[in-house]
């Protein structure tokens, strides 16, 4: 139990007044001489059990109301998490300054009851706590925006722009890094650090290294910064259905076009129950253009994955945009996707080669485009020129130069290299005809060269074919392989998986494996006293094309991207063609939906999606998020669906009824008593007729 | 013979003597339920057969008798000699037994004629025994004790005095004489309360030392043990006296009305006691309820005339039912 007033405490010694005057009372006795004194022995002896512990009984009420008296001024708060405030607040170090971190994510979105989500729930919870126990100082850390939001007062949190829905994956640790900052900057002195957030394991990150470090910069703060998050309501339990878009393809006819979309509807459950295994039937609107068509999909095992469903679009239409949506559930955030699609970008291939000899073959198997609508570029450069590169419109680097170093910092190109795999692009690294040091001391992706080498056999010994970039065709047919012939060979070392094999064992082509994009390192080259890779052209060409497909595909995705990783302040000049209500213009970044931007003649769609880690509900459990703020005060408090107000309750109105209780206990036990009052009328009685009954 | 309308010189500070009552009382006899045995003519009934005119019984004749009781008339009728004999009246000898211990100084009745008389309603103030100002149970015994003496030696009846405490502290024998009911009163005047209750054996002492049968009044309020006091009640009883008691009780001792911690300080020179009244008020009246009870019982099974008195009621009142109810129940031999 907490005090507004906790210097009423100190009044709680007036408790004993009742015990005191009893005790002056009993030593001011008044004296008479008595001849009934036999009566009173007997009496005496007679007055036990509740007849002596009655006057007891009425000096503890009396204390009782006293104290009642005293807390209820004191105006205590009700909640058994926050008793240990209570010396804190004795001792002078209750808190006056209140951070609210507050998760704007889409799991946040999740019903609590009567419509209302858990976002603003624990948002008004904490706001009404704010303004019952007060605070000097309140700052807001949302998921969106870097920087710490100054609040005058508790009832203007809730009227702030920076606290609705959002489609950004929150970065707690990010948060807890800048709550952090502001407590130092600011040099606050007592701070209760409010979570608003539902454990989202995606938004939390456990894992990320930052909460190493905060985590011992808040336990050096001590106990001037208090945890206090609020756990989502056990109530808030049930079914959520989510669908993604997983693909949009452009279908393009002499007479019609349309779009060929995959997406998938999945089930999950909040709490510990498990996806119904049986069938389930779920409607899925869509909107296309304006256009709203609807169709029914069925879900085996929680999951129903359509791939290519056709919609057809009347005419020639180069670009549109649409969205698929399911019914309301327990979160309406995941209920809806977008998508946008338009003329696919020309394939643009980067040879980085001295050796023009062999950059002519890689040219010319790079350049012929496997799709008549699509473009394939090519463009030769020499290692010095790599800081030209135009990235962003790159799918595949043929790296036919020494390695880049390991040292990112310090190399730009390596680091520019990185970016480009982590966004989806392809690289495949080709020997030089002198194997540099470099190439064998570090490298990007742990993989170095060793030293030329001449096959004992020059055949290809085995390959992959059921994957990659051997794989056989759709028609089952093996690429010609066996033909080639290997006559020098630079085997790489490193952790990478082997794809083909020459017959000393020694590598042909190894693939590093990457959390996106592809790095792969091709022992020969396409010159001939390497290799028939140019004479036997199939074999390079349709390797080159589908590592040029499959580096694309991140470029393909031009017309998409996830909430929170697009630059805001290029988004804000985005027009909205769809989107929730109720979004802020300014949070188009970080808001789903699809928006246009470019100039007028050439405008270009983007449909920005949520994160796809949103769509997991596995949530941080206590101990968890203990750990995380190990070493620092931390209380965690279960909201109740039912309970909209403040998690703490002013409860002096207990303390004026049980005073009043008290009184009037102490005014029953001070009454006369019934039998008393009958016996004496019997005295009386007795006196008057004594002569008669002698008689 | 005593006259109550002397004057004060005469008769000392002998304020127990109310002339009113006495006027209100003096036509009215004060009858035994006994027959006593008196050694001069009196208006109660004898044991033996005398020469009233109301007739008792025929006996037969035994050689002897005086001839003139015959009854020839019965001869004639059954041819057997009787004698007609009649009622004998006599007078009785009242012993009066005061209790002069330390408990009779109590009360708390203001007395007629103080200032706080007319305070005759329940107060709940703490109500003090005061001298000169309040009525004490010995002063109210005084009054019955003169009174009943002035009655008896009206109608020709020998009066005597005990007062008693822890023993007999003064003892008139009963007399005929009119000087002696002055020695009585003066005898009363001068007592004292003082010392410890032991009626009980005072009154085995006085049955065993009053020869003949006598009317035996015992004015005390009776704080003693009640289990001890039929023994003595019956041991009166048998030595065929007419025994009548006076409970005398303070209103206060009935109702207990204290208010705040009082210390109780024992008239009779026992220990004092702090206490806390409202705590033990119930307690106490449940005690008092107990042994009253008790002293019914007791005086039922002793054939006791037994009168309960608060002081705050009129002796008049009292001495009225007391002398008519002895009027009703007359002629038991």
């Amino acid at each position: 139990m907490n005090f507004l007033q906790p210097w009423m405490i100190l009044a709680l010694p007036l408790a004993v007044l009742p015990i005191i005057i009893h005790l002056i009372n009993q030593r001011r006795y008044q004296s008479t001489p008595w001849a009934a004194m036999q009566f009173l022995l007997a009496a005496s002896r007679m007055n036990r059990g509740y007849a002596k512990i009655r006057q007891w009984l009425i000096l503890a009420l009396r204390a009782l109301a006293i104290v009642a008296l005293v807390f209820a001024i004191g105006r205590p708060l009700l909640n058994s998490s926050m008793g240990g405030a209570l010396l804190g607040t004795l001792f002078g170090t209750r808190s006056t300054n209140a951070i609210i971190l507050l998760d704007r994510s889409p799991s946040m979105q999740k019903s609590v009851g009567d419509g209302v989500t858990w976002l603003d729930r624990s948002l008004q919870q904490v706001s009404a706590t704010l303004q019952t126990t007060g605070v000097s100082k309140i700052a807001l850390i949302e998921s969106n925006h870097a920087g710490a939001i100054e609040v005058d007062d508790a009832k203007l949190l809730l009227t702030q722009a920076e606290i609705g829905p959002s489609d950004k994956t929150a970065d707690l640790p990010g948060m807890v890094e800048e709550a952090v900052r502001y407590i130092e900057d600011n040099q606050l002195a007592q701070v209760d650090l409010w979570v608003c957030s539902d454990g989202n394991r995606s938004d939390w990150n456990p894992t990320d290294g930052r909460w190493k470090t905060m985590q011992q910069t808040l336990a050096e703060m001590g106990h001037r910064v208090r945890v206090r998050y609020l756990h989502p309501p056990k109530e808030a339990t049930g079914n959520n259905r989510f669908i993604t878009v997983d693909e949009v393809k452009v279908d393009r006819g002499k007479d019609e076009s349309g779009i060929s979309l995959s997406f998938t509807v999945t089930e999950q459950q909040f709490g510990e129950k498990e996806v119904p295994t049986e069938a389930m039937t779920v409607p899925v609107a869509i909107n296309l253009l304006g256009t709203r068509s609807s169709m029914e999909v069925t879900l085996q095992g929680g999951v129903a994955q359509i791939v290519d469903y056709h919609l057809p679009i009347a005419g020639k239409v180069t670009q549109g945009y649409g969205s698929i949506s399911i019914p309301a559930d327990g979160n309406d955030s995941d209920n809806i996707d977008y998508f946008a699609f338009g003329q696919p970008p020309a394939k643009a291939t980067v040879i980085i080669s001295t050796d023009e000899d062999a950059a002519r073959v890689m040219e010319l198997a790079a350049g012929v485009s496997a799709n008549p609508f699509v473009e394939n570029t090519v463009e030769q450069i020499t290692p010095q020129q790599i800081g030209a590169i135009r990235w962003d419109e790159t799918s595949l680097v043929l790296w036919h130069a020494p390695l880049p170093s390991g040292d990112l910092e310090s190399d730009s190109d390596a680091a520019a290299l990185d970016a480009f795999v982590q966004r989806g692009g392809t690289v495949i690294f080709f020997p030089t005809a002198t194997i540099a040091e470099q190439d064998v001391a570090d490298s990007l992706f742990g993989c170095v060269w060793t030293q030329w080498s001449v096959p004992p056999e020059p055949d290809v010994a085995s390959w992959r074919g059921d994957s990659d970039l051997l794989a056989a065709t759709l028609s089952g047919s093996s690429l010609p392989i066996g033909q080639l012939k290997i006559y020098r060979n630079v085997p790489v070392n490193g952790d990478a998986t082997t794809l083909a094999r020459l017959s000393d064992d020694a590598p042909l082509l190894s693939r590093v494996a990457t959390p996106s994009g592809g790095v792969y390192f091709c022992g020969t080259t396409t010159r001939s006293e390497d290799s028939t890779l140019a004479a036997n052209g199939i074999v390079l060409y349709v390797m080159l094309q589908r590592a040029l497909a499959d580096g694309a595909k991140s470029l393909g995705s031009t017309n998409a991207a996830v909430a929170g990783q697009v630059d805001r302040q290029r988004a804000e000049a985005w027009v909205t063609k769809l989107s929730a209500d109720e979004r802020l213009s300014t949070e188009k970044s970080f808001d789903a939906g699809v928006y246009q931007y470019g100039d007028e003649e050439s405008p270009r769609l983007i449909a920005v999606s949520r994160s796809a880690a949103e769509t997991k509900t596995e949530a941080l459990d206590d101990d968890e998020l203990r750990a995380l703020f190990a070493g620092v005060p931390f209380e965690s408090y279960q909201s109740e669906s039912a309970n909209t107000s403040s998690l703490v309750e002013e409860v002096w109105h207990i303390f004026w009824i049980g005073m009043l209780l008290a009184m009037f206990g102490e005014a029953l036990l001070c009454l006369p008593r019934v039998e008393a009052k009958t016996q004496r009328m019997a005295f009386s009685g007795s006196s008057a007729t004594s002569t008669e009954k002698a008689a | 013979m005593f006259n109550p309308s002397s004057s004060p010189s005469e008769q000392g500070t002998r304020d127990f003597l109310d002339p009113k009552v006495l006027a209100a009382l003096g036509g009215m006899p004060l009858l035994a339920r006994r027959p006593m045995r008196g050694n001069v003519s009196g208006i109660h009934t004898s044991p033996t057969r005398g020469s009233s005119v109301e007739f008792a019984e025929y006996r037969k004749y035994v050689p002897g008798d005086d001839l003139r009781r015959l009854d020839w008339r019965a001869h004639g009728r059954s041819d057997r000699y009787y004698v007609k004999e009649y009622e004998a009246d006599t007078n009785l000898r009242c012993c009066i037994v005061v209790d002069t211990s330390g408990s009779m100084d109590y009360g708390t009745v203001p007395k007629k004629g103080s200032k706080k008389s007319n305070d005759s309603g329940p107060s709940t103030k703490l109500r003090v025994p005061r001298p000169g100002v309040t009525l004490s149970k010995l002063e109210y015994a005084k009054q019955i004790a003169a009174t009943i003496a002035y009655i008896a030696a009206q109608q020709g009846d020998a009066v005597g005095l005990s007062c008693v405490a822890d023993g007999i502290v003064q003892h008139l024998p009963p007399r005929r004489n009119p000087a002696h009911l002055s020695v009585m009163f003066d005898t009363l005047n001068e007592a004292k309360p003082q010392g410890e209750t032991d009626l009980v054996s005072v009154l085995h002492q006085l049955a065993e030392t009053t020869a003949q049968a006598a009317l035996v009044i015992v004015i005390s309020d009776f704080f003693v043990d009640s289990s001890e006091l039929l023994g003595c009640f019956e041991h009166l009883r048998f030595r065929r006296h007419d025994l009548s008691l006076f409970h005398l009780l303070d209103p206060m001792e009935l109702d207990f009305a204290f208010s705040g911690p009082t210390r109780f300080l024992d008239m009779e020179g026992g220990t004092a006691m702090l206490a806390e009244p409202s705590e033990i008020a119930h307690q106490y009246r449940q005690a008092m309820n107990e042994y009253l009870t008790d002293l019914d019982r007791i005086v039922t099974r002793s054939g006791s005339d037994y009168h309960r008195v608060t002081i705050d009621q009129s002796v008049q009142n009292v001495l009225t039912n007391f002398v008519t109810r002895r009027a009703t129940s007359r002629g038991v031999r």
